[in-house]
């Protein structure tokens, strides 16, 4: 379906400013600005695979030159959809999700999509909603990043409509999944400690129910392994909450009150080393003179915490990039086999683990 | 002015007739006619009412939460807060990111794609006004709006107790994070509080103090202002700003710079944000009474929802706001 020959010829994107500057941007300009047909625009949209990568980047680059928006109401009488996709996760306050998400709507946007966000609480009920299809009226496919809901849960669920999982990799994905190397980045986080000398390192939230929290364990010991250092499990510390720094600073009272010694401590994420690094602070405890400090995320508050912390980054802009790329395919009607992209993660060394001073400003 | 049906007939030269025919996808309609009536649509970023959807297919229990920057710590607890409340009423929320830009707010209160029985919007583009102009129940939050339209926070008070605080604690020179020069922006609006402020404590207002960070209130956006001032050498030795990412990112300059904080510069935030409460030192933060604002706007919409007549507490939905005392103003170990 087209619309420009319907009113002549389009004008071209540099009149445009001239002739009507609050005139919303149609595909019609887009096209002209790429040089391509009306239809061509519409399919690099819709995710459809036969367009050429260079004529797809022209595209890309027009609605990005000209702030192209899909106008949901006009996309959705075409082609039945909204332009709009959903991205569930547990908690926004999280920073790790706060970050991806700011990610996730960059790239719909380079895309002319319109991303919402449903923070599910990490309730099960929420999660199993938009895995079956419980939000085609709002949007076209979903982003899910299940919290509430087992890894075995997950893959026994009957996924309705276009989804993309995130969270820890799957044995058996009912849908694409976009993931991170949890076990693998929790290895060279600890190795990173290990090389610089520390020996105690104490590893913070653990949790009993697998998933994320069962591979960078996993990770934590095999770098130890690798070292020969044998694993204490005194300095192994539950935090069942991941979402809330008091997790991190109750893990570290009870670490300091145990008795055990320790020279470092890896944390399971960000927002429960900042909850750590208070601990220590208040303690007089400094870091990362008596105690190196890791943490898993690398979101955007490692850069500001005092000190800065070392924290290794599962590869979070190739994650939101991966999943926005899947999910399109899939609402452009792709119907393979479930695909999995697991993401390169990457160690960002700051001053809580003894290195360089990171100046922000 | 909403776009309606008649617009894009107009513009489609067609019947108001056929283009009904085409929204409502019913069948016989020439390709032209209807290829012409869609390129209208969007051309004129036309929306159906969806007031008068509702009536056909019901309710779908979503609603629409906008918000400028899911960074920001105090957003991200404000979407919790309405999330809590919202599930105790089985509404589904979804989150839409505006950048605080006024063409985005726009469009959610138009009803973005459709589906949505009703949207929370907090503001930083428009203005009471243009909630009157929403195509589907709304309430606006925040402190750009109109009081007894929305579910208001007036941090007034609260930005002459950091002040008075301040001066209270023997600082003379205290610079703002979030100076906003657009008239009625919450930006401008404290910065005139913090003004009457220093004015009944006896300061002299330096403008050169009175920092216009952009428009979003981050911490990157914090620690470079910061930064510009305290390499400025221009004597500093507070400094109040509008967000916690404001003030987290300040506090991170003043440190690479040698500096202690509170002794050489004493720092005040606002959203009393967990990111407030865990920083080294720990920061003295505005409380915006978050969960608060989260009820009244959610029991507001439902109300317009609903369809009731407005409650007339809704003047009365100022939020309570508190100033909350930590390190980052009184010394390590104090708070």
């Amino acid at each position: 379906m087209t619309t420009a020959h319907a009113r002549g010829p389009a004008p071209a994107a540099a009149d445009r400013a001239t002739a009507d500057p609050d005139r919303p941007v149609t595909m019609a300009d887009v096209a002209a600005a790429a040089g391509v047909s009306v239809k061509t625009v519409s399919n690099v949209l819709a995710g459809h695979a036969h367009v050429r990568p260079a004529t797809r980047d022209r595209v890309l680059a027009a609605v990005a030159a000209l702030g192209y928006r899909v106008n949901p109401f006009a996309s959705r009488l075409r082609s039945g959809r909204t332009g709009v996709i959903a991205f569930a996760l547990p908690h926004l306050y999280q920073p790790y999700f706060g970050d991806l998400a700011e990610r996730v709507i960059a790239e719909g946007e380079r895309r002319g999509l319109t991303v919402v966000i449903e923070p599910t609480d990490a309730v099960a009920a929420a999660e199993r909603a938009v895995l079956t299809g419980g939000r085609r009226q709002q949007v076209d496919g979903a982003i899910v990043s299940p919290a509430a809901l087992s890894p075995a849960e997950v893959e026994r669920l009957r996924v309705e409509g276009p989804v993309v999982l995130l969270g820890p990799r799957l044995g058996a994905p009912p849908a694409d999944q976009a993931v991170m190397d949890d076990r693998g980045a929790a290895r060279t986080a600890v190795a990173h400690l290990l090389a610089t000398g520390r020996r105690r390192i104490a590893a913070i939230g653990a949790t009993p129910r697998g998933g994320s929290a069962a591979l960078r364990e996993a990770g934590y010991r095999d770098a130890l392994a690798a070292a020969g250092v044998p694993v204490d499990y005194a300095l192994v510390l539950d935090a069942p909450d991941w979402d809330r720094r008091s997790s991190g600073a109750a893990a570290a009272v009870r670490l300091l009150g145990s008795g055990a010694a320790f020279d470092a401590v890896f944390c399971f994420n960000d927002a429960m080393a900042f909850g750590a690094l208070r601990v220590l602070a208040s303690r007089g405890l400094r870091v990362p003179d008596d105690v190196a400090v890791v943490g898993f995320d690398d979101t955007e508050q490692a850069r500001f915490s005092t000190p800065p912390l070392t924290s290794v980054d599962p590869g979070q802009e190739q994650i939101a990039r991966t999943a926005v790329e899947l999910l399109v395919d899939r609402i452009g009607g792709y119907a393979g086999e479930p695909r999995v992209v697991v993401a390169e993660h990457r160690l960002a060394v700051r001053e809580s683990s003894g290195g360089p001073r990171t100046p922000v400003a | 002015m909403a776009v309606t049906m008649q617009d894009v007939a107009r513009r489609a030269a067609v019947s108001v007739k056929t283009v009904s025919r085409v929204v409502n996808d019913e069948p016989h309609i020439s390709p032209d006619k209807r290829a012409r009536v869609l390129a209208a649509i969007d051309e004129l970023s036309y929306r159906l009412n969806p007031a008068a959807r509702t009536l056909r297919t019901g309710r779908s229990g979503v609603i629409g939460l906008g918000l400028p920057d899911l960074r920001e710590p105090y957003y991200a607890e404000l979407a919790h807060a309405v999330l809590q409340q919202a599930g105790r009423r089985g509404l589904t929320v979804l989150v839409d990111p505006t950048g605080g830009d006024r063409d985005r707010e726009l469009a959610l209160l138009r009803g973005r794609g459709g589906g949505l029985d009703g949207v929370l919007l907090y503001a930083l583009g428009v203005g009471a006004g243009d909630a009157d102009a929403a195509a589907l129940p709304a309430v606006l939050l925040g402190e750009r709006v109109e009081p007894g339209a929305a579910a208001a926070v007036d941090a007034d008070p609260a930005v002459a107790a950091a002040v008075a605080h301040l001066v209270e604690t023997g600082r003379r020179r205290i610079a703002v994070l979030g100076a906003d020069p657009r008239p009625g922006s919450p930006g401008a609006r404290r910065t005139a509080a913090f003004r009457r402020a220093a004015c009944d404590a006896g300061l002299d207002v330096d403008e050169a103090l009175l920092l216009d960070v952009g428009p979003r209130w981050g911490r990157q956006a914090g620690a470079e202002a910061a930064a510009r001032l305290l390499d400025s050498g221009r004597p500093v030795d507070a400094l109040i700003a509008h967000t916690d990412a404001l003030a987290l990112g300040a506090l991170r300059a003043a440190l690479d710079r040698g500096l202690r904080v509170p002794e050489d510069l004493a720092v005040v935030g606002s959203g009393d944000t967990e990111d407030a409460r865990y920083a080294v030192p720990s920061l003295t933060s505005i409380a915006q009474g978050t969960s608060e604002v989260a009820g009244t706007a959610v029991a507001l919409l439902e109300d317009r929802i609903e369809g009731r007549a407005p409650r007339d507490d809704g003047a009365k939905a100022a939020a309570a706001v508190e100033l909350r005392l930590r390190e980052s103003t009184l010394g390590v170990g104090v708070a």
